[in-house]
């Protein structure tokens, strides 16, 4: 039992260092992407610049 | 030497050694000393007991490079009825030295006049005794010289009685205060194994004449007495009618019919066994009990081995320890002593042995309620003897003080036994398990302190660097009027309007850092929504996320309450390299003026909340162990007075009653 709680412990840390290292967090996001046709057009999702303060996306 | 004749039979004596007090005369057992003129007769002594001693008079050895010569012996009697032999070793430097031999041991003692021991009313049982180098003394006793035979260093009076005291010390140090004389004597030495003598084949018993064990037959009712230790042997009890004898004469004499409740022992008598690399035999079995709300009974076996001499196998609610005899010099208290004790004994709260502490469990007086076999002491059903015994899982200390003819103190150190173990060692089988936690029985669980601890002081570094080295970097840091237009083509807010969509600057992330967005604003019984997107201008790769921001307050009744957050707060992991920009949503509620948006990003920031997960997924087995072990020693001491963990609204209600 001591063992397998050292092999747990070992772990542990490695996986607090692995999390640290790369920058890591559990925060709920969404990832997503921003679709080409979106993108391609002139001025690219900005034309909602002008209409975005009418909540339209 | 001198050879003169007996005064009293006048038969040849000789006095080979120069400085030997007294010879007793080998035809008619007189005492003669030596006198200025002529040898003078002090009387007659009894003939000597047979004990089947291992040493013979007349025998050479060799002790720490220096030899000497067995010149005689006298045999003591215990106010016990035990009888042990004091032999007389003349050695080649000139000193006399004493052999003490009783119970299979012996005690190697010199004189020691240089040393000035207290009265014998100043000396306590179990207290140091600081003229004679602190040891303690374990008994104090009177002893009448009943045999002897040889040359003797000392001028004594056959039937004379003798006040004693026996000390012990650590590392077997042992010594006694003789206080026949005045001012009285002391003697120092140690215990030492038969091999230590290095005694050679005159001095020695021949192996083959070495009494392995004898059978007897039951006075009372003819059946078989086995004796395992027979020159050690004092009171034998018949397995068949309970028939108690006498053996200290050297003979087996019938004393009387012991009224008891049969109890069968799980370990036959005459059963050898194997603990600790040593055979031993199972000469005696006896069952003891306390009594505090109602009786608590246990069983003892006395078991014997020719070298090592007596152990005890003990058997209390099924849980077994192995017992042997600690000496008291080896034992220190820590001062603060219990207050109420059976006999009035002294108790400590914890004691000493060999650098390990032992902590009070119990104080009792405990009555032999059964006993069958063979013992070396004079047991009787009925008889008590005050005890405290001490833990120290999984092992034991046992403290016993008889008051009487003599005082005398003993300790036993017990080692925890599996019943497994001891089928194992006695060769038995079906021995019951125990149901409840021992009160010597190791917690079973593991012991993750040390792990643990190691686990979280490297948890801590790894935490301090990392935060050393986290950048920290701002790489946005904007605000935002709502009501304003945000750009030259920006058209003006119209009234009423609930929302607004913003794109931040574009700025750069170096990747393989975490982020984290920040939105803040002054509202005060209001809210702002901030839906956000942090989008890769290269990729389209985006992350979403909303950042709630309300605050509320008030006064009620006095009292001033707030609710909520002007900031908000969120943490992403790390992105790609690359470069990026943020669209935000931020809606709010109608009526209400838009609001102040301040906005910051940071990249590379030490997060606290993980540095908490992994210290608390470390510490969820050990807490779990430590629930166990909690419950574990609870019940430990559950039969105990000195629980350390009965509560103190427990103690007051017993005050109370």
């Amino acid at each position: 039992m001591k063992k397998l709680y050292v092999a747990f412990g070992l772990l542990v840390l490695a996986v607090y260092g692995v999390v640290m290292w790369l920058g890591l967090d559990f925060h709920q996001t969404k990832r997503g992407k921003m679709p080409q046709s979106a993108r391609s057009r002139q001025g690219g999702y900005r034309s909602y610049w002008h209409t975005g303060y009418y909540g339209g996306k | 030497m001198t050879v003169t004749n007996c005064p009293s039979c006048g038969g040849q004596i000789q006095f080979a050694i120069g400085s030997s007090a007294v010879v007793v005369c080998e035809y008619c057992r007189s005492v003669v000393a030596r006198g200025d003129r002529k040898p003078e007769d002090l009387g007659k002594v009894a003939a000597i007991i047979e004990t089947d001693s291992r040493l013979r008079r007349g025998g050479t050895g060799r002790c720490r490079g220096v030899g000497f010569q067995l010149t005689g012996r006298t045999q003591m009697k215990h106010p016990s009825g035990g009888v042990w032999n004091e032999w007389y070793a003349a050695f080649d430097n000139g000193r006399w030295g004493w052999i003490a031999e009783a119970q299979g041991k012996f005690y190697l003692t010199f004189a020691s006049p240089k040393v000035k021991p207290p009265p014998i009313s100043a000396l306590r049982i179990g207290k140091a005794v600081p003229e004679v180098a602190g040891m303690v003394v374990y008994e104090i006793a009177e002893a009448e010289m009943v045999a002897a035979e040889g040359e003797i260093p000392w001028r004594f009076e056959p039937g004379g009685q003798y006040e004693y005291a026996d000390l012990s010390g650590e590392e077997g140090k042992f010594a006694t205060i003789d206080y026949s004389e005045e001012p009285p004597l002391v003697f120092a030495g140690r215990e030492v194994e038969f091999e230590e003598l290095g005694l050679d084949g005159s001095g020695a018993r021949p192996a083959e004449k070495q009494v392995k064990g004898i059978a007897l037959s039951c006075a009372n009712c003819g059946g078989r007495l086995d004796l395992v230790a027979p020159d050690q042997a004092e009171r034998v009890i018949c397995p068949n009618c309970g028939g108690a004898h006498d053996t200290t004469q050297g003979k087996l004499r019938f004393l009387h019919v012991l009224k008891r409740k049969k109890v069968e022992p799980q370990i036959p008598l005459g059963r050898r066994c194997k603990f600790y690399g040593d055979e031993y035999v199972v000469a005696g079995f006896m069952q003891r009990s306390v009594h505090f709300d109602i009786h608590y009974y246990w069983t003892e076996y006395l078991l014997y081995n020719e070298k090592r001499g007596f152990r005890w196998l003990v058997q209390s609610d099924d849980h077994w320890s192995f017992v042997r005899p600690v000496p008291a010099g080896e034992v220190t208290d820590s001062g603060e002593h219990v207050e109420e004790t059976p006999a009035n004994i002294e108790v400590a709260k914890t004691i000493s042995w060999r650098g390990k502490s032992f902590k009070i469990y119990q104080t009792a007086m405990a009555k032999v309620e059964f006993v069958v076999g063979e013992f070396y002491w004079r047991v009787e059903e009925g008889e008590e003897v005050a005890t405290a015994d001490y833990i120290a899982p999984p092992e034991g200390l046992s403290k016993e003080v008889t008051t009487g003819e003599s005082r005398e103190i003993n300790y036993s150190h017990a080692k925890y036994l599996t019943p497994e173990e001891v089928e194992e060692s006695a060769g038995v089988t079906g021995l019951p398990r125990p149901a409840g936690v021992g009160t010597m029985q190791p917690f079973p669980g593991p012991n993750l302190l040390l792990p643990w601890a190691w686990f979280v002081a490297a948890l801590f570094v790894l935490a301090i660097l990392f935060a050393v080295t986290s950048p920290n970097r701002v790489v946005l840091k904007e605000s935002y009027d709502l009501t304003a237009p945000l750009g030259t083509t920006d058209p003006e807010v119209p009234a009423g309007a609930t929302s607004r969509v913003i794109f931040t600057p574009s700025f750069e992330l170096t990747g393989r850092r975490n982020l984290v967005i920040e939105g803040s604003s002054a509202v005060s019984n209001s809210w702002v929504y901030v839906d956000g997107d942090l989008v890769n201008e290269g990729s389209g790769a985006l992350e979403t996320f909303d950042l709630p921001i309300e605050y509320y307050s008030g006064s009620d009744g006095g009292e001033s309450w707030s609710e909520g957050n002007q900031k908000r707060r969120v943490s992403l992991s790390s992105m790609p390299k690359g470069k990026y920009a943020l669209r935000l949503e931020a809606q709010w509620p109608p009526g209400a003026s838009p609001p102040f948006l301040h906005v910051q990003i940071r990249e590379g920031v030490f997060r606290i909340p993980h540095l908490i997960r992994a210290f608390l997924i470390l510490s969820i087995i050990p807490l779990i162990m430590l629930i166990r072990y909690l419950v574990w020693e609870s019940s430990r001491w559950a039969d105990s007075d000195f629980s350390p963990y009965k509560s103190a609204s427990a103690g007051d209600d017993e005050d109370d009653e």
